[in-house]
């Protein structure tokens, strides 16, 4: 199999993750927090070496403001739901994924309201459309960093800038990001992040977090035992419990920590750069196939490697399904959980076929997919 | 300077294992534990068990890291046994 699903959920993972998560999960590791035998101890250690990995790689100074979430759209609602009140307003892109659109058209019915700062029809998002949505109950600005549906990496640092210039909070979901795109919270004005453990960060499902900057308060979305202060009658105040309350999933964790290990001692820069080798090859290649409409950002623009394009009117769940059946290619189509994005990028309401890369992708895959992609396509334009 | 062993309680296990990596990158190796309910006011609470010359350190980090210290307790002198008895108050701020 060529698996280029990669912005679904990554595969293959590190070595290491998987016998982290087997380690945890064959030999006792007791509940961190709660119990204080050994091996419980020695788990906790685990699961804050994962925080301060994290907060290496995003540039955060303080690891005990990462807390973990079963994954980012988790970490989105909490971002979302816990920061804003009824009378304010937020400004999102027009690339959002459902996972921050949906809790936003929610949300509008309980009086938070929500604008949509459209992007050019590549995708990509200026300043000055995110600043003309601001109104004077703006107090939260979301985008996605880069794009799910075709790859566009957003001008972050700019609009954290010009957010934090202007006393509102920042919060950008990494979840195609994370691991393969550099992220400095602190030169980018983050105030939060929020991204799954799963994707480019290469940990197993079930995983992700949220980094919450210092003086950003947000109100927990669970409440619950957190082991800590339990004679009181409410969750504590201070991070990462705040936010943490329940039983974490040890075993995710464990395997994230060796994931973002790996992407460290590997470094997110390298990432970037074979993933975006990769990638114009794959966009170069399917520009020159007959019938392909591909919806990336003009070449030289920054881009994840997300590729999306469709083979004339034929159905993208029908091509997907050739490529899979032929040629053992793994891909999605359709609307990649982004409406918003699709219809941005003119591909509803059929969406598109999208192929995602990975640290493990190789030049061997791009050349098959291309090949694969021509044969298709050749079906349609003889 | 005497150098008996005591116990620095924080609120939280997250908090703990902050200041303890901390101390690892100056070279100073601690043991948590997870604090007697017969010393703690708090329920839940953990400390790491140091010599008192360490003190001033684990202050000074805690301070850095923004982690309030919930006490410090003189840990009884039992041999090995960690037996404590009922609390005798802290020596440090609640």
């Amino acid at each position: 199999m060529i698996y280029l699903d990669q912005a679904a959920t990554s595969w293959p993972k590190p070595r290491n993750v998987a016998a982290a998560v087997r380690k945890t999960l064959l030999q006792p590791s007791g509940n961190i927090g709660r119990s204080s035998y050994k091996v419980a101890l020695q788990m906790s250690e685990v699961v804050y070496e994962c925080r301060e990995n994290l907060a290496r790689l995003f540039h955060a100074h303080d690891p005990l403001r990462i807390c973990f979430t079963s994954n980012a759209t988790e970490a989105l609602n909490l971002a979302l739901r816990g920061f804003l009140k009824p009378g304010d307003h937020v400004v999102c892109s027009s690339m959002e994924h459902n996972a921050v659109w949906r809790p936003l058209v929610a949300m509008a019915r309980r009086g938070i309201d929500f604008s949509v700062a459209q992007t050019n029809s590549s995708g990509i998002l200026s300043i000055d459309n995110v600043l003309s949505e601001i109104r004077p109950n703006t107090r939260l600005i979301t985008v996605l960093h880069a794009s799910n549906v075709n790859g566009a990496v957003q001008p972050i640092a700019e609009i954290g800038t010009a957010a934090r210039r202007r006393g509102i909070a920042f919060l950008v979901d990494a979840s195609q990001s994370a691991g393969a795109v550099p992220i400095h919270v602190e030169q980018m004005k983050i105030d939060l992040l929020a991204f799954p453990g799963h994707k480019a960060l290469l940990g197993p499902q079930g995983t992700g977090g949220l980094y919450v900057r210092e003086g950003i308060d947000l109100t927990p979305l669970r409440e619950g035992g957190t082991g800590s202060e339990s004679q009181a009658s409410h969750v504590p105040d201070f991070m990462p419990d705040h936010l943490e309350s329940g039983t974490l999933n040890l075993p995710g964790i464990a395997g994230l920590n060796e994931s973002v290990r790996f992407i460290l001692d590997r470094g997110v820069d390298a990432i970037a750069e074979h993933e975006s080798c990769l990638g114009t090859q794959l966009r170069e290649g399917l520009e020159r196939v007959r019938g392909v409409q591909l919806y990336g950002p003009p070449s030289g623009s920054p881009c994840a490697a997300v590729v999306s394009f469709n083979i004339g009117d034929l159905d993208p769940v029908a091509v997907a399904d050739e490529l899979d059946r032929r040629f053992g290619i793994a891909c999605r189509p359709g609307l990649h959980c982004a409406w918003l994005a699709h219809q941005t990028l003119g591909s509803t309401p059929g969406g598109s076929v999208r192929f995602s890369l990975g640290p493990f992708t190789s030049r061997r895959h791009i050349q098959t997919a291309i090949r694969a992609v021509r044969h298709a396509a050749r079906r349609r334009y003889p | 300077m005497t150098s008996r062993p005591i116990l620095v309680a924080f609120a939280s296990l997250n908090q703990v294992n902050a200041i303890k990596r901390e101390l690892q990158r100056r070279n100073v190796f601690v043991e948590m534990i997870r604090t007697p309910q017969s010393l703690a006011a708090i329920g839940c609470s953990f400390a790491l068990r140091c010599n008192e010359e360490r003190l001033s350190l684990v202050r000074a980090i805690a301070e850095q890291t923004h982690v309030r210290i919930d006490g410090v307790f003189p840990e009884p002198e039992e041999g090995d046994s960690r037996f404590y008895a009922s609390p005798s108050g802290s020596d440090e701020e609640a």
